[in-house]
């Protein structure tokens, strides 16, 4: 417990984390703070020179979660309206990344607990499905569609009424 | 990594996140209630319709969901009350539309009467002018004669002419009123 007090207390020591295909990050440990997961293994002093192994999180995602953590960790606190814009045009810049890549940060941000990309990568999952057809749909996220030619058109039958937004209800006149 | 394999849990929260947020509506989860299989599952989540009903039908739903839901919940899914809400809006909508129609064509047709008597007028002031042009031309002439009775002519002429002011009973006053018309047109 006194390690764990003494380590909080030294925001400059840097936290290693490993991902899953071996790859070496380093991070302040006021960024590594920002996922629960890591937060609570350096409180538990598992933080050691070897690093902390991330078993689910790949190099790739987990090179952009570090640039994140470590960008919202040194503007956490006292922003000023500038520096919470500048940090909002960061966010929309960072997730500007493809499909793949978004539901690796989703993933990789979920397990590590990093609320904020967490949130971040959800919000703009929904902004892509937002105003799509279900064929659109398909295209963008890589959705096969499973249903029976049967099932399909019932389907269709059963959610027409979100789509004739123009056509009068004759029949309920 | 593909969409597929990204648990139903995180499929979830990116739905309750835009329903919450507005980013998704009542037709982006009917989209993907038709994408696949898993998506038309997760979509169909009561919570989900319920925060759209309460988002969309503010007004209707605070009754609805306290008191009617819990003893009809089972019988009916929010998507089924929604969709229901939706088509009640929808009439209400095209009753309105219907109203302003109505009433833009009774403002035509009254437009319309309005045209015709201004151009029967027109028509029947055209006539006045014209009478009213004759009768100044009957008059100048009458009074063309009745200068000329003062000269000196000969017996036939004279009679003629004076047999033409005798005709003319009111000179003056038509003179004058003629007069009026014309300004008037």
């Amino acid at each position: 417990m006194a390690a764990a007090t003494d380590d909080a207390g030294d925001s400059n020591e840097m936290i290693r984390v490993v991902s899953s295909d071996g790859e070496h990050f380093e991070m302040p440990e006021a960024a590594a703070n920002l996922s629960l997961v890591l937060r609570h293994m350096i409180e538990d002093d598992c933080a050691d020179a070897a690093g902390i192994p991330l078993a689910v999180v790949a190099a790739k995602p987990l090179a952009k979660i570090v640039d994140y953590c470590t960008k919202h960790a040194a503007k956490s606190s006292g922003l000023t309206i500038e520096e919470a814009e500048e940090l909002k045009r960061f966010d929309a810049e960072f997730i500007e990344v493809d499909t793949d890549m978004l539901y690796d940060l989703l993933v990789a941000a979920d397990f590590m607990g990093v609320e904020g990309l967490s949130k971040l990568a959800v919000q703009r999952t929904a902004d892509l499905i937002k105003g799509k057809t279900p064929e659109q749909n398909r295209e963008t996220f890589g959705i096969v569609n499973d249903f029976t030619p049967e099932e399909e058109e019932e389907i269709c039958k059963e959610n027409e009424w979100a789509f004739q937004i123009t056509k009068p209800p004759s029949r309920l006149c | 990594m593909s969409a597929s394999d990204l648990p139903d849990e995180l499929w979830a929260r990116v739905l309750e996140l835009g329903a919450a947020s507005s980013a998704l509506g009542f037709r982006d989860l009917c989209a993907l209630a038709i994408a696949c299989r898993r998506l038309r599952r997760l979509s169909l989540h009561p919570s989900l319709w319920s925060s759209l009903l309460s988002r969309d039908f503010p007004s209707q739903s605070q009754p609805s969901s306290s008191s009617a839901s819990s003893s009809s919940q089972q019988q009916l899914h929010p998507k089924s009350i929604y969709k229901t809400k939706f088509e009640r809006h929808k009439v209400r909508m095209a009753e309105a539309r219907r109203r302003v129609v109505f009433e833009a064509e009774g403002r035509v047709l009254a437009c319309w009467r309005r045209l015709a008597q201004l151009e029967e007028s027109l028509q029947a002031e055209g006539e006045k002018m014209k009478a009213a042009a004759q009768e100044l031309d009957n008059l100048e002439r009458v009074r063309s004669a009745s200068v000329a009775l003062n000269v000196w002519q000969p017996q036939v002429v004279r009679g003629r002419q004076k047999q033409l002011v005798q005709q003319c009973t009111v000179p003056v006053d038509s003179r004058l009123n003629d007069l009026k018309m014309e300004l008037k047109v």
